[in-house]
C-alpha cells in the first residue's frame, strides 16, 4: 500500500470520527414519540392511561400466543406444601455452586439457613454460595457453566435472555419475592426526620424532582411516563449508584432502590422519614431472587434441582418462622456486609409481604400471568423485542 | 513487516478467527454472536451508535485536552522548580492508581450526573504518562546546547522554545500513543460506570438486555476508535518528524 492510499484510509477513518460528532440524535423510540406528540397536544393523563393499557393488551395477547410463560417457567420441581422434611439417606453427594443475586449479605437468608441447619446436607448437596454484586450477572454465569444454579435478582432477565436473539435456554424453578422490590425512594420533606412518613406518592410527585437511576434503568422512567401522561422534561434523570446517600445530601430527590435494603440505610443514619413508590403497586410487577437452572439440568438432572429446592424452601420457611434466629446467622454468614441482628430483622420485616405475596398460591411458586404480563410490559417499553410481537 | 500490511492482515484475518473460534470453541452466541449478527447490528442500528459514538468522543477530548494541560503545566513547572516535583509525585501516584470505582461514587454525590465525573475520570486515566514522558524529554535536553545557549545569553523562553521543547517533543507524541487511546478507553469505562449515555451507557443496555450482539458491536466500534486514535497520533508523529527519515536518505 503507497503513502496516499495510506492517507485515504487514515481520511476515511477520520470521516468516521468526525461523522460521530456530527450525528444527530437516534429516532425517538415509538414511546418517545408518543411522548412528543403528547407534549405538543397536551392529553388528559386518562387518556394516555388508556391509550397505555389497549397497546399492553393487545402485546400481551401476541406474548400468550408467541412466547408463553411455560416455555421458561415452572414451578413442578418445587416441593409440595404440606411435605413433611425428612433427611435422605446419602450414598453419594453432589458438589453444586449456586449464584447469589447480590453480595452476601441478609438478602441471601434462606439459603444460610440451609447450610447452617444442615438442610442442603438432608437432601445429599454440598453448596458453595458464589457471590453476587455490581458487574456480576449469574443468569449469565449460569449459561456459560460457572455456576450450576443461579438466583437472579430480577426475574425479568429470565425471559429476556431466553428470547434474546443472542440466547441461552433456561428455566425459572422458583421465586424467593413474589413481587418486585424496585422503589423509587426519597424523603418526606413534611414529615420530621425521626418520624416515619405515611406519604403514598404519586406519579405526579416526579414532575419537577431529581430522580436518579442506575445504569440501563431508564426504561422504569418511560414507563410511569408513558402510563401516566408525564412530559419527559418534567423529570430530571441522574445516573445514580446503589448508595441513598445522593438523597440524602440533596444531590437527587429520589433514587432507585429495593425497599427491601435501602430504606433501613436510611434510617440507620437517622432518616426514617424515607418515602418510596412502589412500581410493584403501579402496575411493574415482577418477580424478584428467582431460582433458575440451565434447561439441560432441568431435563437430565430434575433430582438434583429438586433436592435443591426442597431445601431452599426448608431454608425460606425457617426465615418465615425463626426471623430472630434467621437474623443471627445470616449476620454470620453475611460476609460481604457488617451488618448488626437489626439490621437484618428490619430487611426481613420489609420484605415478608413480598415473599407472601397476593396471590393464593403457595410460597416459591409463580404463575404464568404475571411472567405474560411483564414479559409484555417489557415488549411495551422497549426492554424485549419479540419478533412476533413488534 | 511493513507497519500498514500488518494493520490490513489484522483487518482481513480478525473476521476469520472470529468465525474459526466458533467453529472450534463451540461458543453460544451469547458469549461470541457470529460476526454477520454483529454487523447487523452496526448497519441497522448505525444512527444510535454514532450518536452515542459522539457523546464517548466528546467526553474523551475534553478530559484529554484537561489533562494536557494539567500535565505539560506541571511538568514545566517540575523544570524550574525542581521541590515542587519532589513534593507532587508520590500525590500524582496515588491519584493516578486510586480505583476509579471509589473516586466516581465520590463525584457522582458531589457533581450528579453531569460530563464532569466523566471528564475527571478521563485525565485520571490520560495525564500520568504524559507527565512522566514530558518530564522526562524536558530534562533530556542536550547539556552541551544547553551550555552553548547560556553562552550565548539566552534566555529562559529562548533556551525552553529551541532546546528543552523540541528535545520533549518526541517524549511527548510517544506519550499520546498510550493517552489517547487511553482517553477513548477511559471514557467508555466511566461510561459504563455511571452514564446514561456514550458507548459504556450501550454496553450496559446491551449487557442487562442479553443482546449479546449488541455488546460486541460497541466493543468493535470503541477498538476501532482507539486504533483510529493511535493511528492519528502515528501520522502526525510522521509529519513533525519527517526530517529524521529525510536525513537518513
Amino acid at each position: 500500500m503507497n503513502r496516499s492510499t495510506f492517507t485515504l484510509a487514515l481520511i476515511a477513518l477520520l470521516a468516521l470520527m468526525l461523522s460521530a460528532c456530527v450525528a444527530q440524535a437516534p429516532a425517538a423510540p415509538a414511546a418517545e414519540e408518543g411522548q412528543m406528540a403528547a407534549e405538543e397536544e397536551p392529553m388528559a393523563e386518562e387518556a394516555v392511561e388508556a391509550g397505555s393499557e389497549a397497546e399492553f393488551e393487545q402485546i400481551l395477547a401476541c406474548v400468550e400466543e408467541n412466547f408463553p410463560a411455560e416455555s421458561y417457567f415452572t414451578n413442578e420441581l418445587l416441593p409440595a406444601v404440606d411435605a413433611a422434611w425428612e433427611p435422605m439417606e446419602c450414598d453419594s453427594v453432589d458438589s453444586i455452586k449456586v449464584g447469589m443475586p447480590w453480595v452476601l449479605n441478609d438478602e441471601e437468608a434462606p439459603w444460610y439457613n440451609a447450610i447452617e441447619l444442615g438442610y442442603f446436607a438432608d437432601v445429599c448437596l454440598e453448596v458453595e454460595l458464589v457471590a453476587g454484586g455490581p458487574g456480576v450477572d449469574h443468569l449469565q454465569t449460569l449459561a456459560g457453566g460457572a455456576v450450576d444454579i443461579a438466583v437472579v435478582a430480577g426475574g425479568s432477565t429470565v425471559p429476556s435472555l431466553v428470547a434474546s436473539p443472542t440466547p441461552a435456554d433456561v428455566v425459572a424453578v422458583g421465586t424467593f419475592l413474589k413481587h418486585s422490590p424496585y422503589i423509587w425512594l426519597g424523603l418526606d420533606p413534611d414529615t420530621p426526620q425521626d418520624q416515619r412518613s405515611d406519604k403514598v406518592l404519586t406519579p405526579q410527585d416526579f414532575v419537577g424532582a431529581k430522580v436518579g437511576l442506575q445504569p440501563g434503568n431508564d426504561y422504569l422512567f418511560e414507563f410511569i411516563a408513558n402510563k401516566h401522561g408525564i412530559a419527559h422534561d418534567d423529570v430530571e434523570l441522574m445516573a445514580a449508584g446503589f448508595t441513598p446517600d445522593p438523597v440524602l445530601v440533596g444531590a437527587m430527590d429520589y433514587i432507585g432502590a429495593w425497599i427491601v435494603n435501602q430504606p433501613r440505610l436510611m434510617e440507620e443514619q437517622g432518616f426514617m422519614n424515607w418515602v418510596a413508590f412502589r412500581f410493584s403497586d403501579w402496575g411493574w410487577d415482577g418477580y424478584g431472587d428467582v431460582t433458575v437452572v440451565r434447561r439441560e439440568t432441568f431435563e437430565e438432572n430434575p433430582d438434583l434441582v429438586s433436592r435443591f429446592l426442597a431445601a431452599q424452601t426448608q431454608g425460606l420457611n425457617y426465615l418465615l418462622e425463626n426471623p430472630d434466629a434467621s437474623a443471627e446467622i445470616a449476620v454470620v454468614y453475611g460476609v460481604d456486609a457488617q451488618l448488626t441482628k437489626e439490621q437484618a430483622l428490619r430487611r426481613f420485616e420489609l420484605q415478608e409481604a413480598l415473599v407472601l405475596g397476593s396471590d393464593d398460591l403457595p410460597i416459591s411458586h409463580m404463575s404464568a400471568d404475571r411472567w405474560n404480563m411483564q414479559v409484555a410490559s417489557m415488549i411495551q417499553y422497549d426492554q424485549l423485542e419479540l419478533e412476533a410481537c413488534k | 513487516m511493513n507497519e500498514r500490511l500488518a494493520y490490513i492482515i489484522m483487518i482481513v484475518s480478525a473476521p476469520i478467527i472470529w468465525v474459526l473460534t466458533i467453529r472450534i470453541t463451540e461458543a453460544p452466541s451469547f458469549l461470541l454472536p457470529p460476526p454477520n449478527m454483529v454487523a447487523d447490528i452496526m448497519l441497522s442500528e448505525h444512527q444510535d451508535l454514532l450518536f452515542h459514538t459522539r457523546i464517548t468522543l466528546v467526553t474523551a477530548l475534553s478530559g484529554y485536552v484537561v489533562a494536557n494541560i494539567i500535565a505539560i503545566s506541571l511538568s514545566v513547572s517540575f523544570l524550574y522548580l525542581p521541590w515542587l516535583e519532589a513534593l507532587a509525585v508520590p500525590w500524582t501516584v496515588v491519584i493516578k492508581n486510586v480505583p476509579f470505582v471509589t473516586i466516581a461514587t465520590i463525584m457522582i454525590i458531589i457533581l450528579g450526573d453531569t460530563p464532569m465525573p466523566k471528564i475527571i475520570i478521563v485525565v485520571l486515566v490520560t495525564f500520568f504518562p504524559i507527565l512522566a514522558n514530558v518530564t522526562k524529554g524536558l530534562k533530556s535536553a542536550d547539556s552541551v546546547m544547553l551550555d552553548r545557549m547560556q553562552t550565548l545569553d539566552s534566555s529562559q523562553w529562548e533556551i525552553f522554545t529551541k532546546i528543552r521543547w523540541p528535545s520533549a517533543l518526541p517524549y511527548y507524541i510517544a506519550a499520546h500513543e498510550i493517552a489517547f487511546t487511553g482517553s477513548i478507553i477511559g471514557a467508555v469505562v466511566a461510561e459504563w460506570l455511571f452514564a446514561r449515555e456514550g458507548l459504556g451507557a450501550l454496553i450496559v443496555r446491551g449487557m442487562s438486555q442479553y443482546r449479546a450482539d449488541r455488546v460486541w458491536a460497541v466493543t468493535i466500534l470503541a477498538s476501532a476508535l482507539a486504533v483510529g486514535a493511535y493511528l492519528l497520533v502515528k501520522a502526525v508523529e510522521k509529519y513533525l518528524f519527517r526530517w529524521q527519515v529525510e536525513d537518513l536518505t
